[in-house]
């Protein structure tokens, strides 16, 4: 950046975030957020694009040419671009119009990642809404056209900077069709939500602590992969399990027992985290959450004012994790 | 957000339209691009085409350079300068194909699509008739559809759809367009910009010699049109007078250059002005108009040279563009610029006429009198003999008439002549064409002491009735004399007449078409009656084209204006363009806006959102997600005596929502009025 372009960002950047704020408030007095939105007339904007502005060069310049040659053709195809141009406005905007868009659901992400947020766009039987662009801000933009079918569930990402509930906000979606000359956009928020897990951060010992009412050597019969003895077979058992060379040396008809040692119930405990700072205290328990959760081992979470019981599954973790990512924020605030 | 990286590639089958639109646009005007312009076309379009099948890399950086290159010189050396028509589109279709071939982003090929445009336009620049209209109408089909496929979807692209949903927006832009044409005020050039020599048929040049007419009889082609207003003239009376040639060096005929106000070619000195129609004490003086005239206007074709076509004699003309047009001494019309363009002006003669009937000026005829010495030593003999022989210059003229009558034949193609035209022609081949009869007949003349000139121009015309005007074709181009006798003035004297009486009656179109018309065009076949119907009536359409659309000037623009708005103000106009640019666009909002409005609620949601309103007004809010159940369950809670009531209005909405059965919208319209007053 040159040392003027300097020297402009600093005289200019206080006005434009004060523009900017100003649009903001105003957007936000005029697009309210609602979950299903119909575009319209009150929420579309829309404007020649940069190829629209070249393209009444060109009319320009065909124009000069009819005018100064005296040629009544030329000068048709001059009237005849206006006129496209005139007509684009209308086709660009109904494009858009009419569009319908729902907030369906979201997937929760880690801090750092791309949120996902699905959501429903559809339109009238009769018309064709084609080449749609949209996206959140700083997320890739997703094309979208309703020619043959009327709805499309689209997956919309936007990048998560911070732990909780992230508002990935306003949607911008914009379309020039047909001719790219005119641009029709909105910022249509349709009050989307994504809870945000903290970022896991690897590197700390396990922050855990043994459960102190149970020894952990329960056995666990039922789905255990270890041998542990015979047991006279019955019915009802498995026939794989069936101990085949001790029935061969007469033995009768035994069954292999399997069983399987519960392991220590682990805590993932706050307080063995002293000296850390609280949000690195979560991503810390959340890398260890995570960790665990894949060795399919009984886990429970010890955080001031959360305690979650040793469990495991993808329930139990989904909850763990929605703790950690609301830990200090009240869920009612953004409800 | 950037909406770059989704919209940076133009689609795939979008290249394949844009490779076609621009390949029709450069095609009509072949005719006016060098050769080379086209192994250059060739060369990209093999590129794009092996890029287009993932054979070929994009060209790298010295191919692109070396393009330039070929470019640059072939333009230099072809042109040698840039500040013309013809140069400029060479470069804009050069600079066109470069882009093709280097484009890469949807954005180029928007430029290239507006580069299209602007080649369908310089097509009209060339020629302004109803087939380029047909043509530019296609080019600009395919145009838009390239532009329109570029914005479109990937993988929905149908050509058929593209196409249509192309016309339309074409046909919804016409009305428009049409209403911008006709009240759009029309400024007149803003700069003078030299259009150069393109094409176009010279037609009558400034000089002749043995052979040029019979050449330019083959070369086709409308010379002008001629409109009568009131009666027609007889055939033997259109005589379109174009150049005088005075001047003979023994073979070419030339305009006299034999100082001011000799010849009238001079014009500047001796001309008067087209818009005060002043005639001078001289003009006065030599010239008299007797009879009533005719009145005509005529639409001249590009010919690059400023000669304009009128019958004799002259009394009233007036150019309807603001080119100027002057009268010379020897009553011929001159614009002040060559013709580049089609150039209408009306024109007011008298087909009976007396020209310098008392006196001609010796400097005239001196001129009119000269002949080369050493040249044609037979002919001069005989004409002073047969002179004498005859007794009066009328009686001369009648020999020598009747002495091509006897034995000559007229014809196109000519036995070539030596170094004594006229002495090989009378006594030797005795076969030719107009330039021919015309050349010597004058040099007998002269020769006989009778002052006598050349005239060139167009003879007669094939009338066409649906529209009631004349066109005169290349192959009518004419020569013939003008002999000054005492007490009768300039006479015009057609000896091609004395040799082939029905060339003067008809056109040679309608004698010869098999010679003068090329095998594809519709003339060589009007011995047809469909063919030849077909022709007058195509020419007739396009006449009428060029009469209403392409003349429609600011004038004329006021003039119909005026007519239709009953005198022009600024707020009718304003309201014109108003009401009807917006009639025409608020039609074509409703109908766009009739097919995209939003989907009708089912009659369960707008049960349920009555529902909603009327629990909002006690304050129970849904909440953002809130599923319906849970919403009324909330609800229920708190108003414990409601909560049947609620509950049959959630199963009766789902019963509908999820079809499990037809919506009972008697029984939800009680539920809504009983919990209205419960609550």
């Amino acid at each position: 950046m040159s040392q003027w372009q300097q020297l402009q960002e600093s005289a200019f950047s206080g006005t434009r975030q004060k523009l900017r704020a100003r649009f903001e408030r105003w957007v936000n007095r005029r697009l309210r957020p609602q979950r299903r939105q119909t575009l319209n007339n009150k929420s579309l904007f829309i404007f020649p694009s940069k190829a629209g502005f070249g393209f009444l060069l060109l009319v320009l310049m065909l124009w000069l040419m009819g005018t100064n040659y005296e040629n009544n053709m030329v000068l048709g195809l001059a009237f005849f671009l206006v006129a496209l141009l005139l007509v684009c406005i209308h086709h660009t905007f109904f494009n858009l119009s009419g569009l319908q868009l729902e907030y369906l659901r979201s997937t929760p992400c880690f801090v750092g990642e791309e949120g996902e947020i699905e959501l429903l766009v559809s339109c009238s039987e009769k018309a064709d809404k084609e080449n749609i662009v949209l996206g959140f801000e700083g997320g890739s933009p997703v094309e979208v056209d309703l020619i043959e079918d009327k709805q499309a569930v689209l997956k919309l990402f936007a990048p998560a900077s911070h732990r909780g509930w992230f508002q990935p906000g306003r949607i911008h979606i914009s379309s020039n069709f047909p001719l790219g000359i005119i641009r029709c956009w909105s910022y249509p928020n349709l009050g989307a939500r994504i809870l945000v897990y903290p970022k896991p951060i690897a590197g700390f010992d396990m922050p855990m602590s043994s459960s102190s009412e149970q020894d952990g050597n329960v056995l666990d019969e039922q789905g255990a992969e270890d041998f542990h003895g015979f047991k006279r077979h019955h019915n009802g058992m498995s026939p794989r399990h069936i101990a085949w060379k001790q029935y061969a040396r007469g033995q009768g008809l035994l069954s292999k027992d399997y069983v399987a040692y519960r392991e220590q119930q682990l805590w993932l405990d706050w307080d063995a985290l002293d000296g850390l700072a609280t949000e690195q205290r979560l991503s810390v328990l959340c890398y260890w959450a995570l960790k665990i959760s894949a060795t399919q081992q009984l886990y429970g979470l010890r955080m001031p004012g959360v305690d979650i019981e040793p469990d495991t599954g993808v329930e139990h973790k989904h909850a763990v994790l929605r703790a950690l990512a609301l830990y200090g924020i009240s869920e009612a605030e953004h409800d | 957000m950037t909406d770059t990286a989704v919209n940076y590639l133009p689609p795939r089958n979008g290249l394949l339209w844009l490779v076609i639109a621009l390949s029709l646009s450069i095609v009509p005007m072949t005719a006016e691009l060098p050769g080379w312009t086209l192994a250059v076309g060739l060369f990209v379009g093999l590129w794009r085409i092996q890029l287009y099948r993932g054979v070929w890399r994009m060209p790298g950086g010295l191919i692109k350079l070396l393009l330039v290159c070929v470019c640059s010189a072939g333009l230099f050396l072809t042109f040698g300068r840039f500040l013309a028509l013809e140069p400029m589109v060479s470069l804009f279709v050069c600079g066109a194909l470069l882009k093709l071939l280097e484009m890469k982003s949807r954005k180029d090929a928007q430029l290239l699509l507006y580069l299209c445009y602007f080649l369908v336009a310089t097509q009209f620049l060339f020629s302004q008739g109803i087939a380029d209209l047909l043509i530019g109408a296609v080019c600009l089909l395919l145009v838009t559809t390239a532009l329109l496929v570029m914005h479109q979807p990937q993988g929905h692209q149908k050509p058929r759809r593209s196409m249509r949903l192309a016309g339309r927006l074409m046909l919804h832009s016409l009305p428009l367009m049409v209403l911008l044409f006709l009240v759009m005020p029309r400024i007149g050039s803003l700069w003078h910009i030299p259009l150069e020599n393109h094409g176009g048929i010279t037609g009558v040049s400034d000089s002749m010699s043995p052979g040029d007419f019979s050449s330019l009889s083959r070369s086709g082609g409308v010379a002008f049109r001629a409109t009568f207003e009131n009666a027609r003239p007889r055939a033997e009376d259109l005589y379109w007078r174009g150049l005088i040639f005075s001047e003979f060096d023994g073979r070419r005929w030339s305009p006299s250059t034999n100082g001011p106000g000799t010849d009238g070619e001079s014009w500047i000195q001796w001309g008067r002005d087209t818009r005060n129609g002043d005639t001078s004490e001289y003009s006065q003086e030599h010239e008299q108009a007797l009879g009533r005239p005719v009145d005509y206007e005529i639409i001249i074709e590009p010919t690059q040279q400023p000669w304009l076509y009128s019958l004799m004699l002259t009394t009233d003309y007036r150019s309807a563009t603001d080119k100027k047009i002057i009268q010379t001494t020897n009553q011929r019309l001159v614009a002040d610029d060559p013709i580049r363009q089609r150039m209408v002006y009306s024109v007011s003669s008298s087909l009976d006429y007396a020209i310098e009937r008392s006196r001609l000026p010796d400097v005239i005829r001196n001129v009119n009198l000269r002949l080369p010495d050493g040249f044609n030593p037979r002919a001069r003999e005989s004409a002073e003999r047969w002179r004498l022989e005859a007794g009066s210059d009328q009686a001369y003229i009648d020999r020598v008439l009747a002495f091509f009558n006897a034995t000559f034949v007229y014809t196109l193609e000519p036995p070539r002549l030596g170094k004594h035209t006229v002495d090989e022609f009378l006594w030797g081949t005795q076969q030719g064409f107009c330039e021919h009869y015309a050349s010597s007949f004058v040099v007998m003349m002269r020769a006989a002491g009778i002052p006598a000139r050349v005239v060139a121009g167009y003879l007669g015309g094939e009338y066409n009735s649906s529209e009631n005007y004349y066109v005169i074709h290349q192959y009518d181009a004419h020569a013939w004399a003008e002999v000054w006798l005492p007490g009768r003035g300039w006479v015009r004297h057609d000896p091609t007449a004395a040799v082939a009486p029905e060339r003067v009656r008809q056109s040679l179109g309608n004698l010869q078409a098999s010679l003068v018309e090329s095998p594809w065009s519709l003339g060589r076949y009007r011995n047809l009656a469909f063919f030849n119907n077909l022709r007058m009536q195509w020419d007739a359409l396009n006449y009428r084209w060029h009469r209403s659309v392409m003349g429609f000037d600011s004038e004329q623009q006021s003039q119909f204006l005026d007519n239709w708005l009953d005198g022009v103000t600024p707020l009718k106009l304003l309201l014109v363009v108003l009401g009807g640019g917006g009639s025409v666009l608020v039609l074509m909002t409703l109908h766009l806006w009739w097919i995209s409005r939003p989907k009708a609620l089912a009659p369960e949601v707008k049960m349920i959102r009555r529902l909603q309103r009327l629990l909002a007004r006690q304050g129970f809010e849904r909440q953002q997600g809130e599923p319906v159940g849970d919403y009324l369950r909330r609800v229920a809670q708190d108003r414990p005596a409601a909560e049947s009531l609620l509950m049959l209005f959630n199963r009766r909405f789902e019963e509908a929502y999820y079809g499990e059965s037809e919506l009972q919208e008697q029984e939800m319209r009680r539920l809504l009025r009983l919990l209205r007053r419960a609550i």
